[in-house]
Formats: C-alpha cells, structure tokens, sequence
C-alpha cells in the first residue's frame, strides 16, 4: 500500500470518497436542519461545498506532496529535515483548516448560523485536511519515512 | 575434495596473507583456506597487523550467518593455534637464538666446526635471529628445514595428508625472494623432501598428495634506509637486486630438484616507498602495496585451477601490464593469457564487483552505522531508519550484540585503511583513496574516514565517485544506499539480529555498486 502508485491512487480515490460523503451526504442532512435568515439553501450548501473542496484539495495535496517527498532517494539521508517538512505541513493544514472556517463565518455572519454548525465545519475541515494527511501518511508513507508520521515515531 | 593451504613466509608473506584475508572477506577467496605463518620474529610489525586481522575475520565470519549468496565473509578461514611458526621457540626460551647457538658451534667437532666456519662468517653466527635472517637466507634455510609436523601450525597440513587423494592438497607459499625469512623459507619448504614427497605425502612414481605452489615476489618496494643503527645485519633496498639475482639463478638451476609444481613470479619495477627502515620487530611495519593484491590473485588462481589429475607439469607464470598505471583491467587474474577468456573475464568482472561492494559497504559502516564521532545509528539507535528499526529492534540491542556489530566496523576500518593504502600510490586507480579518508595514510595510524553527511557533505557527494579513474557523471549519492537499505527487511530471515544488520548493509552495498558503478 506504500508504493508508488498504489498510495497515489487510494488517497485521491480516499480524498473523494470522503468529499462526497461529507460534502454531498451530510451537507444534505445540515443543509436540512440549518436556519439561515435569508440565504437560500443551495447557496449555503454550494459555499460550503466549495469550501470542502477547498480542504480536501489541501489535504490530498500534501499527502501527495509527501509521498513524492518521501519516495526519493536523497530524503533517506536527510531525515531530520523530512520529519521538519512532516510536522510543518501538519501545522498548516491545522492552521488551513482554522482558516477556512473563519471564511466561512465571514461568509455567513449575517444569516445567524448557531456555533454548533461551524464547529462542526471546523471538524469536516479537519477531517478533509490534517487528519485526512496524518491517516493517509500514517499508513502509505514511501519505505524511507515511513517512521515518520505522528504515533509511528 | 582439494584442501587449500596458504603460508606467510616473513614480512613480505604476512602482507601477502593479509591482502588474501581482506579479498576473502570480499568474496574473493576459495570456499575454505587454511592459512599459518612462518617467521622468526615475532615482534614484526606486519605479523603483528595480520595476526590481528585473521582474529577479526574469523571472530567477524563466526558471528555472522549469510543470507543471501553475497560473498561477504564467504571464505571459511581456519588457522591453527599457534597461528605461527616462530621456528626457535621450541629451541631455545629465551629470545636471543643465534645460529651459532642453533647448531651448537661449541661443541661441534673441530673440521664440523671449521666447516661451519666457511659457510658463516662471524656476524652470521652471532647475530639474535629474533628479528629475522635479515638478508641472509642461507642462515634460515639451515633452520627452516627442522618442522615438526606433529606440532602446530604443521600439524593442521598434515592431519589431512592421510585422507587426501593425489594432488588434493593445494599448498601454496608466498614470500619474497629478495629479503631474509621468505628468501630462505621459499626454496627450503619448496625442497621435495620437506613437504610435496614428504613420507605422509608420498605415493611413489613421482606423485604426491600435495600440488605445491608459490608467489616468489621480486623486489617491488622501497624505504627509506639512511638511518644510523648499530645492527651489525640488515637488509636495504641496495641489495635487493643482487639478492634477486641470485635467487632467480638458484630456482633457474634447481627447478628439478626443488618440488614445486607451479610457479608465479611477482614484482614490480616502481619500487614504491612503504616506509622506514626497520632491521625487523615491531618497527618493521609497512604500508600496504598493490604487489600484495597481484600475490593474493596468484594464490586464487591456484586454488581455483581445476583439478590436476596426474603428475603435474611444471610451470611457471609471468605476467605484465602494458602501461604504468594499475587498472581494474590490467590485472593479472589468472593463467588465462587470451584476454577474450569467458574465464578471465569472469574473475575481472568479478573482482571488480566485490572489492567495490566491499568498498562501499565499509564505508557505509564506517559512516552510517558506527561513526567515529558517536553519531552512527548504532549510537543513536535511530528508530526513523526503517532498514534499522525493522533489522534490529530494540529487544535485539543488547551489548553483546552491539558489541559484535562494532567488531564488523573495526573490520570495516581495516579494509577502508588497506584499500585505501594501496591507492595512496598514485600509478594505481582502482579506488580512489581521496573520496574517502581525509589525508595520507600513515603506517600505524588511524584513518579519518569523510563522514560528514550534513547538507551534502563529502560523504554524501563522494560514496558514487570512489572507483578510481572512471567515476560515473551522475554519480549516486549516500542517501541513495540508504533508501536501499531501507527497502531491506529481514524480519523473517531465521539469522541472529547482527547478522539482519550486516546482511542489510551489504545487501544495500551491492544494489548500490550495481546500480551506480554498473557492475
């Protein structure tokens, strides 16, 4: 499952997999239960669809990054760089997720979203970005950092 | 089944051995060897450094159980205890045996006497032969030719005289025979009556158990001799060409009366300085030269020749190369002179290939995994490198077993220093000593090997770029070996933890030479 291309293909097929059901599946179900004041419907659920999107777009571009990262030949005598590399792109995507719900609260200020729905975004955010990267890394990191990930070190 | 037998004759022979020690450890080497020296000195510097090098292969080839077909290690070396024969020792307790004393010139009767008298001049007779014969061969051919074939090292060659078939023991002598020991030694083991139709070797009608072989080295090195000593004997580069002279016209004369089936002439003409000037003892310590690699290829190509089935016919071997330079492509592999040999080319291809891999699997552990400075993985026990944490897990890291993983960098140090010894001689380009020990290599110090591997350091640039005169131009860097390495896990291999370690590197060694050296 770490090589090439097999862990290239499970995670964009994992990253869209998971869009789907977050962004179709249950963005249906908030888009049913959430009170907006004069926001229609689809329009909420088209920006926070894109905004989906946009984290899983983050979250699959970094796991790729990484496995392109971790498969070459020069990252096996440069470890200490690679697990710098790790734990930055992980802090980016923390603080990418963070972003994009603050978006998403600008976006949506005036149509009187209860707290609960944008922790909840906060979460599919996470979800889509830093988790989606530490599980896919955690399991399909090329041989030469595969030690590398949180909880394998 | 053939039994193969190499003895060190003198200082010239120990470095010889040495040589075959470390190709063996290259793969290059028959499948068993069983090796003793011959030398009255036990101080001597180069005896000294072999001995110690045979322990480290046979404890380093004890502990390690190969896994693949990798020649690592491959030859199974066997020494007897004592590992030399000091030729005095049963003689006399004490150290300062002379040949007076040998032969008890006092009590001689007086024509014996006078007799002795004419053969010896004084200093010959009263002269310590603890430190060798010093020049002087005609002194240890009169005590060389006392061996007590119930005592070890003999008693290792002829235990097996009694099981062997005609010509299955392959015993094969290599000195020079240009110095004392080995001058001496040579031509009085080499007699017929000493070991080829030796009683236990004997089967009548001129055929015998053993196929007696040697390497006489010719002159092939210098040193520096303008030094004041109060030796009354010694041996300098001065006389090495009227020694030779003499020598050669004795083995011209006397080839059939000496036993030898098989002779190989070695020298070299550049007489390379490896030194200072020593009259013997521990200060008799050379640098390695590339003569000793072209003895040790004489001594495989012996041991590797098929099997003589009737007499032997006597010969002898000469070689040369047509440049100054010494390449991978200018040695002398073998008897086969016809360069499109399937066999020749087989040992060139061969050779090459294990002494690289040899190369750079010590580097690698000299660098990567026990580093001078205590940053190696062994040290740090880096559980990021996969190759390590999945070889040698923790429960795996106990003294003991580290311990015997240092003995293998020792080892390694010891190749890297010998290697790159003989490439300190700028007419040999085989691998190039400047990509991997910083400085010159001096006699009884020790290398400072390149292991700087931040940011691209000179071990990371240098490891694809050390086969001398021919670097590839996308040479391969360190980090390249170990992401090989990394994809080696031998969790499953039924072998000790040390052995998971060195089989990893080794293996990761290889794929790196074929890879970068296109081996």
């Amino acid at each position: 499952m770490n090589k090439n291309p097999m862990n290239y293909l499970i995670t964009l097929a994992g990253g869209a997999i998971l869009w789907v059901i977050t962004a179709v599946v249950l963005g249906g179900v908030i888009g049913d239960k959430v009170s907006l004041s004069s926001m229609s419907v689809e329009e909420f659920l088209a920006r926070y669809r894109i905004v989906l999107a946009i984290a899983a777009l983050i979250g699959i571009t970094n796991s790729l990054y990484w496995f392109y990262y971790g498969s070459k030949d020069s990252t096996a005598g440069a470890l200490e760089r690679a697990k710098k590399i790790w734990n930055i792109s992980f802090i980016i995507q923390i603080v990418a997720s963070a972003g994009i719900v603050l978006a998403l609260v600008l976006m949506l200020m005036t149509q009187g979203v209860a707290p609960i729905y944008y922790i909840m975004l906060f979460g599919l955010a996470a979800l889509h970005t830093f988790i989606f990267f530490w599980i896919s890394t955690l399991l399909m990191s090329p041989t030469n950092v595969e030690r590398l990930p949180l909880c394998k070190r | 089944m053939s039994k193969n037998y190499l003895i060190g004759i003198g200082g010239t022979g120990a470095r010889v051995i040495e040589a075959m020690v470390f190709m063996c450890a290259a793969g290059y080497g028959p499948d068993e060897l069983s090796i003793f020296l011959v030398d009255p000195d036990k101080g001597n510097g180069n005896f000294r450094r072999t001995k110690e090098l045979i322990e480290t292969y046979t404890y380093c080839r004890r502990n390690y159980q190969r896994i693949d077909n990798g020649g690592l290690f491959k030859t199974d070396i066997k020494i007897p205890d004592p590992i030399v024969w000091n030729i005095f020792e049963d003689e006399r307790e004490n150290q300062d045996t002379t040949l007076a004393a040998y032969i008890n010139f006092g009590g001689l009767q007086r024509d014996k006497a006078d007799f002795a008298s004419v053969l010896f001049s004084n200093d010959e007779l009263e002269t310590p032969l603890n430190k060798g014969f010093r020049g002087h061969p005609s002194i240890g051919s009169v005590v060389m030719s006392n061996i007590d074939e119930s005592k070890y090292p003999w008693k290792l060659l002829f235990d097996d005289m009694p099981t062997a078939g005609q010509n299955e023991i392959k015993l094969f002598l290599v000195g020079s025979i240009f110095g004392g020991t080995g001058a001496a030694g040579v031509p009085t083991f080499g007699s017929k009556d000493i070991i080829k139709y030796h009683k236990e070797a004997d089967l009548g009608s001129n055929k015998s158990k053993v196929l007696l072989g040697s390497a006489l080295i010719l002159p092939y090195f210098s040193f520096a001799s303008d030094v004041d000593t109060d030796e009354k004997m010694f041996v300098t580069p001065k006389d090495f060409p009227m020694a030779t002279k003499a020598a050669l016209d004795y083995y011209g004369t006397k080839k059939e009366e000496l036993g030898f089936d098989q002779i190989y002439f070695v020298g070299d003409s550049g007489g390379q300085n490896v030194g200072n000037f020593s009259a013997g003892s521990d200060t008799q310590e050379n640098l390695p030269h590339f003569i000793e690699i072209v003895s040790g290829l004489t001594a495989y190509d012996f041991f590797e020749q098929e099997p003589v089935a009737d007499i032997p016919i006597k010969q002898y071997f000469v070689g040369g190369r047509p440049e100054d330079a010494v390449t991978w492509n200018n040695l002398p592999f073998g008897r086969e002179f016809d360069d499109n040999s399937g066999k020749k080319m087989q040992r060139d291809k061969k050779f090459k290939s294990d002494v690289v891999t040899m190369s750079v699997f010590t580097y690698a552990m000299c660098t990567h995994v026990c580093r001078d400075d205590k940053k190696g993985v062994l040290d740090t026990e880096n559980d990021s490198l996969p190759w390590f944490a999945n070889n040698f897990p923790k429960a795996a890291r106990t003294d003991d077993n580290k311990k015997m993983v240092i003995k293998f960098c020792e080892f390694s140090k010891l190749f890297l220093a010998w290697i790159c010894a003989i490439g300190q001689n700028e007419r040999v380009k085989l691998i190039d000593k400047n990509k991997i020990v910083d400085g010159n290599i001096l006699v009884g110090q020790d290398i400072k090997v390149f292991d700087d591997n931040k940011n691209g350091g000179l071990h990371e640039r240098f490891i694809g770029d050390i086969v001398a005169g021919g670097g590839s131009k996308e040479s391969k860097p360190f980090s390249t070996l170990i992401s090989r390495l990394n994809d080696i896990n031998l969790k499953k291999a039924n072998v000790s933890p040390v052995s998971k370690v060195i089989s990893a590197v080794y293996q990761s060694a290889r794929r790196f030479s074929e890879e970068n050296y296109k081996l």
